[in-house]
């Protein structure tokens, strides 16, 4: 398990993370998401050993990060836009990553990986498609063979069937070998194809760190038509209605609670109408960070 | 319709997906990445660097020993040639021989290794750490599960490996080449002892410029701000020292010198003590007997190491604490970047000072204003232009404008310090119980000479053509005095010294005259001013050299006339004998490239020189009593007594430049160069004719046997 505890990590005069603080639970895939320059890149950079936090600790499986290659073992990290030796191979790569990682990385499965997904493996990087240079450093963490793969943006630039594939080889090697892949991504919706922990960051603070389903069963949409308008200001009173929107007489309420108290509390109102419906991660991100002020409805006034 | 290449992906997602079935099984034990793996890990993306120095090392050593050697095979042709011809003569193929040797091994190797030395550390030492200027580099090499200290330490040892092995292969080549050419000629151990000491001159001297290059490098986040710390840390503080010096010489008019010369400072620097030390090392025998036998250099080696050993740990520390994102960023570590801005800032500021001042004189006040604005404003360009190449924006100009604005301050500070003297340098008496020693020093320092050309005579107490003066000194020497008699003069009598030749200043009185050169003041109307300098023992422990000059020169006479002063202070010196410490023979009146005359044969020369000189010319000529009569032999011209006092230029070489009449001075000559003391052959700048030429004209007429010339 990765303990985040109390990271706080500067630039100059900026405050990338503030006071962040919480777990990433091993065996799952561990999503990160957050708004644009809410830190994932800089926590993950804190969790690989890359940066030094200014304050507050990291420990891997129980033990600090930093400067510390027998934790560090464990952890692969690709960022991204992972680097390449200038004129180097793939197979020259593999040979950089196998000493570095001499317990744990397999150069057979490199191979294989690099057959499977048709990658030249005597050919220079360079001369790569950014999509191929993303799978070459992902074939790359998988056959290291580390615990923690910390993936940063993994999944732009591949195909789907390529992102498809990843996401297999992900799933596969965490019930088989039990590594814990922790995608940093804006793209919610192939997180929540994968992701069964969720971590949800916005300007260098951590909103929330559940369980996809928890996270699930505790907020919900309700589309709701009432006769009258001291009816829906009942419900908003009783409920914590993070959002709302009317469009007509039909009104969509984002709300946080337990959906058996939301419904006796909707239906003793008398509604014309009500359904009640599950939110997308996505939904989740938005009415969370909206919440927080991260909203631009005025864009187009 | 799907594509041939989706197909092909999707059939390779289902094979990467079999993949990964196949889990590790080499999960073995093995021990974490050894030293020597990161090495050769490491080392397979620097081969450029070690085939680049393995081809320089290949024709600075091998390939240009191998022309040096082939025309050692033509002076050895030569020397066979020779031997046959004249019935044997071993001596001219030896000297060939040596000649060689040397040329390799004391002069073309030491000075070549050492040009290497410095641009191998410069290249491995900016590449090896190139990762530190590219943040995606910088990611990846920090994410690895690998101990800074031992990344660091693998590209040290390889950038030092990349550099060392070719050398040394190319060392052993070259010299065992040296070597089996000479074969037979008994130079072999000085072949071995000279490449042993090239080789360990020129580590020393890599190690220094490497481990500097490196802590610069670290601690910088491009190449530009790189090379901009290299000329920080290797020259910054002895540009400071120089500064140092220009201010006091500058405004300081009692100022001698540092308590320190620049020679005992290099230290500082390590690419000027390393080049130093490595070239001493390289050239072995007599200049390594030497540096280890002068105090000062070996003070200067053993800082240099010191001061290697702290930067190697001291880059060590810093990489270690460095932080990723610096990388692509100006120069890391906050304290390092002020004091780079600072102390380059208030550089700056203090040199544009003195430059002004160089162009119009400190004695004008007026400027003072102009010199303090300018020096402000260039404080504020450098500290601004700092920040931008630091920052790497424009906008980083005005940065920190609040320090910008208090080292500003603190320059003119120092600046005010010296230009108004608050320290009181000038006007302080030194306390007797301060007083450490003192010299005279003779000068005609009102009339702008460092020299006189008095010169004693054999037998007489005087100078050469005429009586002693009795105020003056011998030139060009400092006569120690006691310090209590320093003290005397100094205090007790009323003493001046000079600002740019143009006024006095009393420090007893703290009265400010100002007395204009060549005015009719009465310390100009004697050419002979006599400087004392003295030398103060300072509480804390330097030497700090204080000049005062004695415009009474009644004060020197008086210690010149006591008892027993003159035969203690002005004995005779062997090889002196009290004629000039040098003559040059020149052919017309060029003042270039005499021919140098060794001192034995001077007074022979002079004597026949002073006899041609009372024949040939007559009182009468010259209109003044024979015995008033000076001569200045480098221009032939004649003076009386009072314009030979003002005669500006003298000196203790005497050029003579004989003409037909003296006939005496002819036969001496003509006697050197029979007996190959004066290289006939060598020509004289100036004139029109080779020395050669002039013996056969006066032998023409001497033996009348030759055809007109």
């Amino acid at each position: 398990m990765i303990e985040i505890r109390g990271v706080v990590k500067n630039y100059d005069e900026i405050r990338a993370l503030n006071e962040v603080s919480f777990d990433m639970p091993e065996g799952q895939v561990f999503g990160l998401v957050g708004t644009n320059g809410a830190g994932k890149s800089t926590l993950l950079r804190c969790i690989c050993g890359v940066c030094k936090p200014d304050k507050g600790e990291i420990f891997i499986d129980g033990e600090p990060v930093w400067e510390n290659p027998d934790v560090k073992e464990k952890v692969f990290f690709i960022s991204d836009d992972q680097y390449f030796f200038p004129g180097t191979t793939p197979n020259e790569m593999a040979s950089y990553y196998g000493t570095m990682y001499p317990k744990t990385f397999s150069k057979e499965r490199f191979d294989q990986l690099m057959d499977a997904l048709s990658l030249d493996r005597k050919r220079r990087v360079q001369t790569f498609s950014k999509g191929m240079k993303k799978q070459l450093s992902i074939m790359l963490g998988i056959a290291s063979g580390c615990k923690y793969v910390l993936c940063d943006e993994t999944f732009d630039g591949l195909d789907p069937v390529v992102r498809q594939a990843v996401k297999r080889l992900f799933i596969h090697d965490m019930d088989e070998a039990g590594i814990t892949p922790i995608i940093a991504s804006h793209n919610l919706r192939e997180l929540e194809d994968i992701c069964e922990y969720v971590g949800l960051l916005h300007k260098g603070g951590v909103i929330l760190s559940k369980d996809l389903g928890d996270m699930k069963l505790g907020i919900f949409k309700v589309q709701v038509v009432f006769r009258d308008a001291s009816s829906l200001d009942t419900v908003k009173n009783n409920c914590n209605v993070i959002a709302e929107d009317h469009r007509g007489s039909l009104t969509t309420l984002t709300i946080r609670g337990q959906r058996t108290e939301l419904e006796t509390i909707i239906t003793s109102q008398v509604p014309v109408f009500y359904e009640v419906l599950p939110l997308t991660l996505e939904e989740i991100f938005i009415s969370e960070t909206e919440v927080l002020g991260y909203d631009f409805a005025g864009i187009t006034k | 319709m799907t594509s041939p290449e989706s197909q092909n992906n999707v059939q390779s997602s289902q094979q990467a997906e079999s993949a990964g079935k196949i889990m590790n099984t080499e999960k073995t034990k093995k021990s974490a990445a050894s030293l020597w793996s990161l090495m050769k890990e490491d080392l397979k993306h620097r081969r450029w660097m070690l085939i680049i120095s393995s081809v320089v090392q290949g024709f600075a050593g091998p390939i240009v020993v191998l022309f040096m050697l082939s025309s050692l095979k033509k002076a050895r042709d030569y020397g066979y040639y020779s031997y046959a011809y004249n019935g044997g003569n071993t001596e001219l193929d030896l000297s060939a021989i040596r000649e060689l040797v040397d040329g390799v091994t004391s002069d073309y190797m030491p000075i070549m290794q050492l040009i290497i030395a410095v641009v191998g550390a410069l290249i491995v030492g900016i590449f090896g750490y190139r990762h530190l200027f590219n943040r995606r580099m910088t990611d990846m090499v920090n994410s690895l599960p690998v101990k800074r200290e031992k990344q660091f330490s693998v590209i040290y040892l390889n950038g030092f490996l990349i550099w060392f092995v070719p050398f040394v292969i190319s060392m052993i080549i070259s010299m065992s080449m040296c070597a089996f050419e000479t074969l037979g000629f008994g130079f072999g151990g000085l072949i071995a002892a000279r490449c042993f000491t090239i080789i360990i001159g020129s580590l020393f001297c890599f190690l220094a410029v490497y481990t500097m290059i490196v802590l610069a490098v670290v601690l910088a986040g491009t190449v530009f701000n790189a090379i901009l710390n290299i000329a920080f840390i290797g020259f910054d503080l002895i540009l400071g020292f120089a500064v140092l010096y220009c201010l006091c010489d500058n405004y300081y008019d009692t100022f001698v010198r540092l308590p320190f010369s620049f020679e005992t400072i290099f230290w500082v620097s390590p690419p000027i003590s390393a080049c130093f030390c490595g070239y001493i090392i390289s050239r072995g025998e007599e200049l390594l007997a030497e540096l280890l036998h002068n105090g000062a250099y070996v003070f200067e080696l053993i800082m240099t190491i010191a001061i290697t050993v702290m930067n190697y740990f001291l880059a060590l520390f810093i990489y270690s604490k460095r932080k990723s994102e610096e990388a692509e960023s100006g120069v890391s570590n906050k304290p390092y970047r002020f004091l780079v801005r600072t102390l380059n800032a208030i550089y700056a500021g203090l040199l544009v000072s003195f430059i002004i001042s160089e162009i119009v004189s400190t004695f004008y006040s007026s400027f003072a204003g102009w010199r303090i604005f300018f020096s402000a404003f260039f404080t504020v360009l450098t500290y601004g232009l700092i920040d931008v190449f630091q920052g790497r924006s424009f906008k980083a100009f005005f940065a920190h404008w609040k320090q910008m604005i208090a080292v500003t301050v603190v320059m003119e500070l120092i600046l005010v310090v010296f230009i108004y003297d608050l320290t009181g340098f000038d006007t302080r008496m030194i306390s007797r119980s301060n007083i450490k020693g003192a010299v005279i020093h003779y000068s005609n320092s009102f009339r702008n000479s460092s020299s006189s050309d008095y010169y004693l005579v054999p037998g007489e107490d005087g100078c050469m053509f005429g009586p002693w003066y009795d105020g003056s000194f011998r030139s060009g020497y400092d006569i120690e005095i006691d310090a209590d008699l320093a003290y005397d003069i100094i205090s007790s009598r009323k003493l001046y010294f000079e600002n740019e030749g143009q006024y006095l200043y009393d420090p007893v009185t703290g009265e400010t005259v100002q007395r204009w050169r060549y005015s009719d003041q009465p310390w100009d109307e004697r050419p002979f001013c006599q400087y004392v300098t003295i030398y103060a023992d300072r509480k804390f422990g330097f030497d700090f050299c204080r000049g005062y000059r004695v415009a009474d020169p009644d004060v020197i006479d008086e210690i010149l006339l006591s008892d027993g002063y003159k035969e203690n202070h002005f004995k005779v010196e062997t090889g002196e004998v009290g004629y000039p410490m040098s003559i040059s023979l020149q052919m017309s009146d060029g003042w270039d490239d005499g021919i140098e005359i060794p001192y034995q044969y001077i007074p022979m020369i002079m004597e026949a020189y002073y006899a041609d000189f009372e024949e040939n010319y007559s009182v009468e000529y010259l209109d003044a009593p024979m015995g008033d009569i000076k001569l200045n032999l480098r221009y032939r011209i004649y003076y009386s007594e009072e314009d030979y006092r003002n005669d500006r230029y003298s000196s203790n070489r005497f050029t003579i430049c004989p003409v037909e009449e003296d006939s005496r001075t002819m036969e001496v000559l003509k006697q050197l160069v029979r007996m190959g003391v004066i290289d006939w052959s060598v020509w004289v700048s100036g004139g029109d004719q080779n020395l050669n030429d002039w013996i056969e004209y006066y032998e023409y007429y001497e033996d009348d046997y030759y055809p007109a010339y």
